[in-house]
């Protein structure tokens, strides 16, 4: 067979390949108008991209930092742990998946936040364990958003979303959850998860309640305030190149 | 009114320059978008997300190519990020051998040739296949995908040569189609 003769039907197949429709041009410029008025974070995202990346390895080390007076003080007094205020149920909320799936002793959503923590260092890792949270529950509603599209979720979305809406009310009740726009984010978040994790007592959800949901994400334009608080790994944006 | 003076007037904050841009630009980074997903959804998704980053970031574009190339590697970055994510959660569903082997082992229940390939294009390395759907489907030159994807144009055409090949491979029962 000839090489040049395949590259040709090749090209002439594929042209069918995800076949795209005409562009909704004014829906998406709509929405783009619209994340843009309401999060005006949007603005100024490479200085804050830097920002998120310094408090996260400031909260890297401020808890290691911790850990290691911790042991310290374990080798001579005994310390009272303060309360737990988040992070056991981020841990498990792996954007891999809801439940029994634990993650690694490195993730950022890992580490236990305890009250009694230092103000500056408490504030920063609670920081870092909302930016974690935030981006498993982008992964979710991203995943929610596809699966809804072909008109049937997996159960196991439902589960996810009750995990998540664990933690998102765990960081709610923080009272290092002070930033407004952090609380209000929460806030909406909490409601739509509610509804997902509702759906996995009903497996014949119909399409009408998943548009419910999609309309409450795109109303509140919740994936672009999702990814404004979360960092991202994408060195190619800041080159501008 | 060249784009020159577009992105002047869209980084002093204009509107209608800004329109200007996205009309001049979405329909490529959407087809691109939709090439990648497969979605509307997430295309759409995605091409506002590109839209929304390259208008906050527009003061960081210093013009070393074009504002096509630069919006091109926002959108790949944000698609390529997107579906790994979408990804991450479905392969742990699915049965791992068997996403792997779409196209290469489920011939027998894949009949069809346009299915049997769009199978194997999926199965394709994220890399490869956006050098794929870029060339071979959309029509971008090399040195468009090299800047869009920061790798040097061999580096495209080599990546296109064994994305290729891997197709041919996977699609080797209807070998009759093209050799006729």
């Amino acid at each position: 067979m000839s090489d040049d003769k395949f590259d040709e039907f090749l090209q002439r197949a594929a042209r069918s390949y995800h076949e795209p429709p005409a562009t909704p041009r004014e829906e998406m410029w709509t929405r783009i108008e619209h994340a843009r008025r309401v999060s005006p974070l949007a603005a100024r995202a490479p200085r804050r991209r830097w920002w998120l990346t310094v408090s996260a390895l400031a909260a890297t080390l401020l808890l290691g930092i911790a850990i290691g007076t911790r042991m310290q003080r374990a080798a001579g007094t005994t310390p009272g742990p303060g309360p737990i205020l988040a992070a056991g149920p981020s841990s498990r909320a792996t954007p891999s998946g809801p439940a029994g799936a634990p993650a690694g002793p490195a993730s950022p959503g890992a580490a236990p936040v305890r009250a009694s923590s230092p103000n500056v260092g408490g504030s920063v890792t609670f920081d870092a364990a909302a930016a974690d949270h935030l981006g498993r529950a982008e992964a979710l509603l991203t995943t929610f958003n596809t699966e809804s599209a072909h008109g049937a979720i997996d159960p196991q979305i439902g589960a996810w979303a009750g995990d998540l809406l664990t933690t998102t009310r765990l960081l709610l009740d923080s009272p290092r959850a002070r930033d407004p726009r952090t609380r209000k984010l929460l806030s909406d978040l909490e409601v739509v998860l509610a509804q997902i994790a509702q759906l996995k007592s009903q497996p014949d959800s119909r399409s009408d309640e998943f548009e419910i949901i999609e309309q409450a994400v795109r109303s509140q334009n919740m994936m672009t305030r999702l990814r404004d608080a979360t960092p991202s790994g994408s060195a190619a944006l800041a080159s501008g190149s | 009114m060249d784009e020159t003076d577009l992105l002047t007037r869209a980084r002093a904050g204009d509107p209608a320059a800004e329109r200007a841009l996205y009309d001049a630009h979405v329909d490529r980074v959407y087809r691109l978008a939709y090439r990648l997903a497969g979605s509307d959804d997430l295309a759409q998704d995605f091409t506002q997300e590109t839209f929304i980053r390259a208008f906050a970031r527009l003061g960081d574009f210093r013009g070393d190519s074009s504002f096509g190339t630069w919006l091109h590697t926002i959108a790949l970055s944000v698609s390529m990020n997107g579906l790994r994510k979408v990804k991450r959660f479905r392969t742990r569903e699915a049965d791992l051998d068997e996403a792997r082997d779409r196209g290469w082992t489920a011939r027998r229940a894949e009949p069809d040739l346009k299915q049997r390939l769009a199978a194997a294009i999926d199965a394709l390395a994220p890399g490869f296949r956006a050098v794929f759907v870029m060339h071979d489907v959309e029509g971008y030159t090399h040195e468009e995908i090299g800047s869009a994807l920061g790798i040097q144009p061999g580096t495209s055409k080599a990546q296109l040569s064994r994305a290729r090949a891997r197709l041919r491979e996977a699609l080797s029962d209807f070998a009759g189609e093209w050799t006729a």
